[in-house]
């Protein structure tokens, strides 16, 4: 196989990642950074870098989204917090539960909100999202703590988790 | 909260645009190998950067125009004429030092430090001990196997830690910030020779420095 095959390749599985993982991936930086603008440009330069980086990557998937969470978290620290409204948020789609929703997770810190997001919408367990966010378990175990503290309160419900 | 997951669900809603035209767009622009992940600097950044240079201009401008018109002391001087060295090693004990002067202070959390129980120093320091240093100082990191640093929000203590204002650049060359104003210098490192943190793979420990950049 030429090298011209090897890169057609690896941009098909590489667009199988993002066709697969994309939405749960882009709604998760949507949670984390409150800007739709921001999640997409995090996740189109995660997943550039990743076909730029080619073979040598062993799972695109686990590695898509810890690059497009660190180069979100990247942009929330050189960039002031977005102050969209959630209508402008969703496309203007009359939605009260998301709002309700995003509203919500703006009163959590940036870690909370990356912590909640990746182990209760994106599904990953603690020791995964300590990898993706470089810190221990026992950390991510304090942030969804609060985190989930924080949402109950703002959003009502039980807490037996 | 037994039912979260399905509050997190109805984000599902929200419909996403596609991206994939802006992903191979970007890729034909990046080098290839590797598996380092790099994050980029944003505009913004280049946008502080290009309006600091346009005020600095600017304010040249006005001080040529004002010494014509007004006299030669008419403004004062723009900008700082010395900065200081903001030293933190780590070679024996964690001395804080500014121009090579150590800064007197404890450790809050640290008098029975075992590097397994303690992940988060606070350096306590009385107000008047807060070094106070030049906008812009550069900032030198001494006996550390590997670290990363921010530039904090000061001074909420609590055990989240303050809001992050910036990463430093510790490869390159750190620097303080350029507005008045009192920061925590922020450090998640491996010491050299502490069991157990001295490893890239070890868990870090976080230091924090409280410092004061006066107004020039």
């Amino acid at each position: 196989m030429d090298d011209t095959a090897v890169q057609v390749e690896q941009r098909i599985s590489w667009e199988e990642v993002y066709r697969t993982e994309g939405p749960r991936m882009w709604r998760s930086l949507l949670v984390l950074t409150g800007d739709p603008e921001t999640a997409s440009d995090a996740m189109a330069e995660a997943f550039a870098q990743g076909i730029a980086r080619g073979v040598s990557i062993r799972n695109p998937a686990a590695w898509a989204w810890k690059a497009a969470f660190m180069i979100a978290r990247g942009e929330l620290t050189d960039r002031p917090a977005s102050n969209a409204q959630p209508e402008e948020i969703i496309g203007g789609v009359s939605d009260e539960d998301v709002m309700d929703l995003l509203v919500a997770l703006r009163r959590l810190s940036p870690l909370q909100r990356a912590a909640v997001v990746l182990h209760h919408y994106a599904g990953y367990p603690v020791k995964d999202v300590a990898q993706m966010l470089e810190t221990s378990r026992s950390a991510i175990g304090v942030h969804l703590f609060r985190g989930r503290n924080r949402l109950r309160r703002e959003l009502g419900g039980d807490d037996h988790a | 909260m037994r039912d979260l997951d399905t509050k997190l669900d109805v984000v599902d809603r929200v419909p996403m645009p596609d991206v994939w035209e802006r992903v191979e767009a970007r890729a034909a622009h990046l080098p290839t190998g590797g598996t380092d992940i790099a994050v980029p600097r944003t505009a913004m950044r280049q946008r502080v950067v290009a309006g600091v240079v346009a005020f600095a201009a600017f304010a040249l401008v006005v001080a040529l125009f004002v010494n014509v018109v007004g006299g030669p002391s008419a403004i004062p001087p723009v900008g700082p004429t010395s900065l200081d060295t903001v030293t933190i090693s780590f070679t024996a004990q964690h001395v804080f030092s500014v121009d090579g002067v150590a800064v007197p202070g404890e450790m809050r959390n640290g008098k029975n430090l075992t590097p397994d129980a303690v992940r988060l120093i606070h350096y306590q320091f009385y107000p008047d001990q807060i070094p106070e240093v030049v906008p812009g100082s550069p900032i030198v990191i001494e006996g550390v196997v590997d670290s990363r640093g921010w530039i904090d929000e000061c001074c909420r203590y609590g055990s989240e830690g303050p809001p992050r204002l910036f990463a430093l650049d510790l490869a390159g060359s750190p620097l303080l910030p350029l507005e008045p104003g009192t920061y925590f210098v922020e450090l998640s490192l491996h010491i050299v020779g502490w069991t157990g943190q001295g490893a890239p793979g070890d868990d870090p420990v976080t230091f924090m420095f409280p410092v004061r950049v006066k107004a020039t």
